[in-house]
């Protein structure tokens, strides 16, 4: 017997389905897209070229990838109840709250994916623009390819073979893109201070993975709210709550010693804040490793709350 | 009107037993909005299959997701294989084919019953086999590569079918079982809609179409408007006993029949009706296939496959 073979086949087949939406692959494209071609739009930033391209790449990132996991983590859930799957499903021998966790593990994988995709483009536009004067172009030509590559393969592939483009387009890229760092790396720059050796951004990555956890709170909130609304009430409240998020330490900050309700509304919106330290990368050398676990661990408490209101929203769901 | 009492006693072990099941619809506000089922009580025997037959919107798939533990009865008791139908370990015995076949358009046959068969915990091997089996028994084999989204209704429709019966259950749940398929595909799903219930395997169904109910029903419940107007055996329902058929070669001497007609309505006071029978349809037709299939290829489904082995052997 296959143990937890039920809960990674759903897991599985929800991530597989989230990366076949056509949507997907486009949020996913244009965000890369976005991030690879910035190097080669700026120009007369005097010196700061490579701030406001970590800057707007990972803005990229963290956009797209709520866009991302709103819109699969709404519509997985919707789509399935509408669409009747959900009650062959659990007309079978699964539990509805593994039916509930394994949908939301599946669409945090494939954010997964897209965010290990979306920070090598970004490792790779750091370098290329790192410099006003010079485009480094053994780093923003490997991300020009993958960023090309990628949907011309699966084009390709599914001609000849009938493969779904849009998952082979999209795992292309995740694969690509990561390769192309590892290209560039060994690619001499034409500079010596650009090469990665010596430049690479380590507390880029540590934002990004901040970044991700964000993305997994956004993850289960719109799991959560998927039980019982549609796909666009989900977007919208999503949106609304990770905005209120972003700017409860300016609105509510004041307040918090003076109001329960305050610190009630405080404790209840995520505090994107929390996970979005591009300032700090401009003052420190690396983001402190105790930071990155708080962080974590905070947004692992709040997604597992978003995670229990779903489940027992879920368990009382009538599947019509 | 009240429901009638049940065909069976209660000390029998049905498969299914409900007793005054009620389920109402609430609106966003928790009023009362519909009653979908009005106080229903039957049991269905196990080794029998069981036609739930009624108009659209009479209350069967309501029932049949209270069976399967979608939705949650209002009141009323419902055992299912003697357990409630929340259990899961009841729903490993179950399987069902829901009235539309909703499948995943973009996993390819293969993938769906493989898929259906983690859900089981199926050994790889023991699943390996039997999506084998069942894609050759449903005559799909030839396109377990192709993706369900491209296939025709009645193509899904035995994939459908596949999926039930992938955990070789104890009570078959098929919803309006031969809706989208062709007179073959009806053919074929009756047999092993028969072929199953010889196994000791219980099958409920829903079904529009009477003839199809009649020809593999043992027993029957008519809903109406949320009620069970009648319920009872086939034979209990439908013969008439205050009529009677004689069948009998057609003499060649027309004098006979005539002379015959005379003797019948001196003896019986009434002019007996005199008809030739006519031969069913269906069979017609698919003898007219069976015979055209050796000069043609087609790439829809196969037809005329026997049962997956491993459904053979299970059986009771």
């Amino acid at each position: 017997m296959r143990r937890g073979g039920p809960f990674f086949a759903i897991a599985w087949l929800t991530a597989l389905e989230a990366i076949r939406r056509p949507v997907f692959l486009l949020v996913a494209l244009s965000c890369l897209a976005g991030i690879t071609l910035l190097p080669w739009m700026l120009n007369y930033t005097l010196g700061d070229s490579g701030r406001i391209i970590r800057d707007s790449a990972l803005s990229f990132t963290f956009v797209g990838g709520l866009l991302l996991a709103a819109y699969a983590a709404g519509e997985t859930l919707s789509r399935e109840l509408q669409r009747g799957t959900a009650a062959v499903l659990l007309a079978k021998p699964v539990k509805r709250p593994v039916f509930f966790l394994a949908k939301t593990l599946g669409i945090i994988l494939a954010i997964l994916l897209f965010t290990l995709a979306a920070l090598s483009a970004t490792l790779l536009a750091v370098r290329a623009g790192a410099n006003d004067l010079m485009l480094d172009r053994t780093a923003a030509l490997p991300a020009l390819a993958a960023l090309l590559l990628g949907p011309a393969a699966a084009g390709i592939w599914n001609h000849h073979t009938g493969r779904p483009f849009t998952s082979t387009a999209f795992l292309l890229l995740c694969v690509l893109f990561p390769g192309a760092v590892l290209l560039a790396a060994g690619l001499p720059p034409p500079f010596e201070s650009l090469a990665f050796a010596h430049t690479l951004p380590w507390p880029i990555l540590q934002v990004g993975v901040l970044i991700f956890f964000a993305l997994c709170m956004v993850t289960s909130a719109a799991s959560a709210l998927a039980t019982r609304l549609p796909l666009s009430a989900v977007l919208l409240l999503c949106a609304g709550l990770f905005l209120g998020g972003l700017m409860s330490d300016y609105v509510l900050g004041p307040h918090l010693e003076a109001s329960w309700l305050a610190r009630l509304a405080y404790a209840v919106l995520p505090n994107v804040q929390a996970f979005w330290l591009l300032d700090a990368l401009d003052g420190l050398h690396r983001i402190p490793s105790v930071y990155v676990l708080t962080a974590a661990g905070y947004a692992a408490a709040w997604s597992a709350l978003c995670l229990l209101a779903g489940s027992f929203s879920f368990q009382k769901l009538e599947i019509s | 009107m009240t429901s009638p009492p049940p065909s069976r006693s209660q000390t029998t072990d049905a498969a299914i037993r409900a007793r005054d099941l009620v389920k109402t619809f609430r609106d966003f506000w928790r009023r009362p909005k519909v009653e979908a089922v009005h106080s229903i009580s039957f049991d269905v025997p196990p080794g029998q299959v069981f036609g739930l037959l009624g108009p659209n919107g009479s209350g069967k798939s309501t029932t049949i997701k209270m069976i399967l533990g979608l939705l949650f009865p209002t009141s009323g008791t419902l055992e299912v294989l003697g357990a409630s139908p929340q259990d899961t370990g009841v729903k490993r015995r179950i399987g069902y084919l829901p009235e539309e076949s909703y499948l995943y358009p973009q996993l390819t046959p293969l993938e769906t019953l493989s898929f259906y068969a983690r859900l089981f915990n199926l050994p790889a091997e023991e699943a390996k086999e039997r999506i084998h089996q069942l894609l050759e028994m449903i005559g799909l084999s030839h396109a377990r590569h192709r993706p369900v989204g491209e296939f025709s209704k009645g193509m899904a429709r035995r994939i459908g079918l596949a999926q039930a019966l992938l955990n070789d259950p104890d009570l078959i749940i098929l919803d309006e079982p031969t809706s989208g398929l062709d007179p073959q595909g009806t053919h074929q799903v009756k047999n092993l809609i028969l072929a199953l219930a010889a196994r000791g395997k219980t099958v409920l169904l829903t079904s529009h179409l009477l003839a199809d109910v009649e020809e593999v029903c043992n027993e029957v419940a008519i809903l109406f408007n949320g009620r069970i107007l009648a319920q009872g055996t086939l034979d209990s329902l439908l013969t008439q006993k205050q009529k009677t058929t004689l069948s009998f070669p057609t003499p060649r001497q027309p004098d006979t029949l005539r002379e015959l007609m005379k003797a019948a309505k001196g003896i019986l006071g009434t002019v007996p009706a005199l008809t030739h029978p006519r031969q069913a349809l269906e069979p017609y037709f698919l003898e007219v296939i069976r015979k055209a299939e050796g000069d043609f290829a087609t790439s829809g489904a196969a037809q005329d496959a026997p049962l997956a082995p491993f459904l053979e052997q299970r059986g009771g």
